[in-house]
């Protein structure tokens, strides 16, 4: 040693602690991303704790109580067989979010391996997938589970493939374009040089360093396939009921609009908050993982 | 210095690279490395000079395949790279290394230095995992760095100890040859010779040869006993770095010199001047490619690319001038 080291900077926390703590200065200093989170974890726990806030069975008809608005015994009124609206949006909240959920989880995971294997390898590897993606693109995502569900048939295992496919194009985009920045980065080229191999390197080099923007985009479309969830579910093709979805009540409830509006609206109330919560987590999320939005605002 | 057996050898490499089409401009092609030929002896290092974007670090690359060579070969210790199956490459790798310029690109954020060392460690079975810990204090010993550094992410790091790490991670597969690519630009002149006394002692001790990139003919002559001047992706003179830089033979290593600080104020600058800028690589000039910027330039300059004329005590240089 030909020289005294510099002195050592006092050590900062673990890359994730850095990473919560960010999000949560951002989530209080953040209104509307601290009323997302409120919102949707409020729909979280409607969705598990169902038979706890509704203590009638979602499928029970009432035939001397149809149509009711809503009153002490109905919070929010019965439909057209009498059964309860309140107990069938917070069961039908089970199937939109294990249905959002696990297709957004599944597109995540399959996307963002594409993204980065397409956006690394380069060449004919990047063509195949790109080209595969820019077509499924080229289909609204609605159409695109239209087609899948009308071909396989409704079921809640069908509609998850269908919400995955149609989401998976956005999350190999997202992974693709800071894939190929990083790339060209010295310690990418470092890690060739020292003969690691391309699976290696995707998998602990590069994801870790651009998984906070996959979470970002993954918050977002959360929000879209849980919509994409209730279109289907509106134009008939989503899960078959009697099973309660907040699409298939909005359908029911569109029926009987001349004789209560209360059918359709308390569904489309309930998609609306949860669409909304998502995003503002989204755009929460957003600002505290990009740091020139960050300069701005301080 | 030509005696001893090479360690590397580069024969004719050339790569161009594709320029995208732009609207109203024709497709371009740039010549980045243009029959590139040199070697480099055991325990010897040499400086691979040249101006910002005459293609030394794509030279450097192109000898690791970083970057694969369009065509001519590389040799090293007798093995041709270029041909070499991807999984003997990744064998080979471990005796071929790289240091960058950039000490902040060069460590991903998101490891702590013992992960770093210990997957190289790991990738390459260099000792048993249960010596990890010893081995990995060993080598940030080794480059001046306390044991604790292991548990620190590369952020909590000043430059200098950064191109540290960068060399401590290079020296963990126990590399023959390290390509050094202006591994002390980025750093404060103090910083700069702590660096330099550094690899000049690893050398010593593990018998490292380096091929050094530098546009700073200062950290040449300091650190390397041979040079090769890189213009516009050719090498136009290559020799001892005393002789390369006392008495300069191509008028663009002339110029090069008389471009540099010199150490005594009062010695008179007898060479030509810096004139003209570096022209688009895009469109190099045609035969020697220095011509427009050479005050000795002569009508042949233009036509024909010059060949290069060995000139004895081990020096070459490519001009028509010694043709």
């Amino acid at each position: 040693m030909s020289a005294a080291p510099e002195t050592l900077a006092i050590r900062p926390p673990a890359v994730w602690l850095r990473f919560a703590r960010a999000l949560w200065r951002t989530a209080t200093a953040n209104a509307a991303m601290m009323t997302g989170i409120a919102l949707f974890l409020a729909v979280v726990i409607v969705a598990i704790g169902a038979p706890v806030f509704a203590e009638v069975d979602p499928l029970d008809q009432d035939l001397l109580a149809r149509l009711v608005p809503p009153s002490p015994g109905h919070w929010l009124g019965t439909d057209a067989f009498g059964r309860d609206i309140w107990a069938r949006i917070a069961y039908g909240a089970r199937i939109s979010l294990v249905i959002g959920l696990v297709a957004v989880g599944i597109a995540m995971v399959i996307g963002s391996a594409l993204g980065i294997l397409s956006g690394y390898m380069g060449g004919w590897v990047d063509q195949a997938i790109s080209q595969a993606t820019n077509i499924l693109l080229a289909f609204p995502s609605l159409i695109l589970g239209l087609m899948v569900v009308a071909f396989l048939g409704p079921s809640v295992p069908n509609l998850i493939a269908a919400i995955s496919l149609a989401t998976i194009p956005q999350f190999i985009r997202v992974s693709r374009a800071p894939t190929i920045a990083l790339r060209e980065r010295d310690f990418i080229q470092a890690c060739r040089a020292l003969g690691f191999s391309p699976l290696r390197i995707m998998v602990r080099h590069i994801l870790p360093n651009i998984w906070p923007e996959i979470l970002v985009m993954g918050s977002l479309w959360l929000a879209t396939a849980i919509r994409v969830e209730a279109s289907l579910a509106f134009i008939g093709l989503g899960v078959k009921p009697p099973t309660p979805t907040w699409g298939g009540m909005i359908r029911e409830g569109f029926e009987q609009i001349l004789n209560s509006v209360y059918l359709a609206l308390f569904p489309s109330l309930a998609i609306l908050v949860v669409v909304l919560a998502l995003n503002m987590i989204g755009d929460g999320l957003r600002d505290a993982l990009d740091p020139r939005l960050k300069e701005s605002k301080r | 210095m030509t005696t001893a057996q090479p360690l590397l050898q580069v024969f004719g490499v050339s790569k161009t690279f594709d320029v995208p089409r732009r609207i109203g401009a024709p497709p371009g092609k740039v010549h980045a490395l243009d029959d590139v030929t040199l070697d480099i002896a055991i325990g010897e290092t040499l400086g691979l000079v040249g101006e910002s974007g005459c293609g030394k670090s794509t030279a450097g690359r192109a000898f690791l395949r970083l970057i694969e060579p369009d065509t001519g070969e590389v040799w090293f210790d007798g093995e041709n790279l270029t041909t070499a199956i991807p999984s003997r490459m990744r064998t080979l790798r471990k005796r071929l290394q790289i240091i960058f310029q950039d000490p902040y690109s060069s460590l991903n954020p998101r490891q702590k230095v013992a992960d770093m060392l210990a997957e190289v460690l790991s990738v390459h079975k260099v000792c048993p995992r249960a010596e990890f810990p010893r081995r990995i204090a060993q080598l940030l010993d080794e480059v001046g760095l306390p044991a604790s550094a292991a548990d620190r992410f590369p952020h909590e790091f000043s430059g200098g100890q950064r191109q540290r790490l960068g060399i401590a991670r290079a020296l963990s597969v126990g590399p023959d040859l390290i390509v050094a690519d202006e591994a002390v630009s980025a750093l404060d002149v103090s910083i700069q010779a702590q660096i330099l006394d550094l690899l000049r002692r690893l050398k010593a001790e593990r018998n490292l040869s380096y091929l050094f990139i530098t546009h700073d003919l200062g950290v040449v002559r300091y650190f390397c006993q041979r040079a090769a001047v890189m213009y516009l992706g050719r090498i136009v003179e290559t020799g001892p770095v005393k002789d390369l830089l006392d008495e300069p033979l191509h008028p663009y290593t002339r110029m090069l010199r008389a471009a540099s600080p010199v150490p005594n104020p009062v010695e008179a600058r007898k060479t030509v001047q810096v004139t003209g800028e570096v022209p688009s690589p895009l469109n190099p000039p045609t035969g020697c490619h220095f011509h427009p910027r050479c005050p000795l330039a002569k009508d042949i300059c233009k036509q024909a690319r010059p060949t290069v004329t060995e000139m004895g005590g081990g020096r070459a240089v490519a001009c028509h001038l010694y043709g």
